[in-house]
C-alpha cells in the first residue's frame, strides 16, 4: 500500500509538471520566433552552420522554420500522453489496458522524436541551400546521441507498454476469481 | 469428449443449511456481491483458499458445491 500512495503522490506533481510544460514550451517557442529575426543566418546557425543561401525566399525559410517544429508538435503530443496516464496512475488505475496503450503512445513518441531530426534536417538544409550556386548547396545528414537515445528509450518504453498490457490482462483475469 | 462446464450448487447447500448469503459472507470474510456472482456463477474461478472456507463454514466437501455438467447448446 505505501508503494501505491507513492505512485499516487509521484503521478499527481508529475501531471502538474507535464502541464506545465504543456503550456511553458509553446509560449517559450512563440516568445523565441516573435523576438528571433527569422534571417538565413539565424537559420544557418541553428542548423548547425549551413551555409544558408541569401537568395532564399520567404517560403522556402518559413518551410524550413516549419519543419524544426515538427519535432515539438511530437514532443507536445508525447507530453500530452504522459499527462494522461500520470493521471490514470493518480486516479490508482495502474495495471489496465489503457495504461498500457498510453505507455506505448509514449514509446512510439520517442521514437518519432529520434527519428523526425534525421528526415526533417536533410529536407531543410536542401530548401535553405537550393538557392546557392550548384558546388555550395548542401544535403545534411546527421546521427546525434540525442537521437539514439531517443530511440533507444522509445524502444524500451514501446516493450514496456507490451508488457503492461500482458500484466493487465493478468490483472483482469485475476479480478475475476473470488 | 464431451464439453462439460462448471455448475455451482452453492445456492442448494446454503438452503439445506438454512444459512443466508449474508452470513457466508461474514463468516469468510468477502463480499455479499461476490457470493451473490459466485452463485449465479458468473465468474472465472474460486481461489482455493476461499473455497476452502466456504466448505469449512458450510461443513461441506467441494464435490458438494461444484458439479460438472454438460454444455448445454
Amino acid at each position: 500500500m505505501p508503494q501505491k500512495h507513492r505512485l499516487e503522490n509521484l503521478s499527481r506533481i508529475l501531471e502538474w509538471a507535464t502541464t506545465f510544460s504543456l503550456i511553458a514550451i509553446p509560449v517559450a517557442t512563440i516568445v523565441s520566433l516573435s523576438v528571433t529575426p527569422i534571417t538565413p543566418e539565424v537559420l544557418g546557425q541553428k542548423l548547425g552552420h549551413l551555409a544558408v543561401s541569401p537568395a532564399a525566399t520567404t517560403a522556402q525559410i518559413y518551410a524550413a522554420v516549419a519543419l524544426t517544429l515538427v519535432p515539438l508538435a511530437i514532443l507536445l503530443f508525447t507530453l500530452n500522453t504522459m499527462r494522461h496516464l500520470f493521471a490514470c496512475y493518480r486516479q490508482g488505475r495502474v495495471l489496465t489496458d489503457s495504461c498500457a496503450a498510453l505507455i506505448q503512445r509514449i514509446g512510439h513518441g520517442f521514437l518519432a522524436l529520434a527519428l523526425a531530426p534525421f528526415v526533417l534536417r536533410p529536407v531543410a538544409s536542401v530548401l535553405l541551400t537550393i538557392g546557392n550556386a550548384p558546388d555550395a548547396r548542401a544535403l545534411s545528414i546527421a546521427i546525434s546521441s540525442e537521437m539514439v537515445f531517443f530511440a533507444l528509450a522509445g524502444g524500451l518504453i514501446t516493450v514496456i507498454g507490451w508488457a503492461m498490457g500482458e500484466a493487465a490482462d493478468v490483472a483482469s483475469e485475476n479480478r475475476a476469481f473470488i | 469428449m464431451k464439453d462439460l462446464e462448471i455448475v455451482v450448487r452453492l445456492d442448494v447447500v446454503l438452503a439445506l443449511r438454512k444459512m443466508k448469503s449474508r452470513d457466508l459472507a461474514l463468516a469468510v470474510g468477502i463480499t455479499e456481491q461476490n457470493i451473490s456472482l459466485l452463485k449465479s456463477g458468473k465468474v472465472k474461478g474460486i481461489r482455493f483458499e476461499t473455497l476452502a472456507k466456504i466448505c469449512a463454514v458450510l461443513e461441506c466437501q467441494p464435490g458438494d458445491l461444484l458439479e460438472a455438467l454438460p454444455t448445454e447448446t
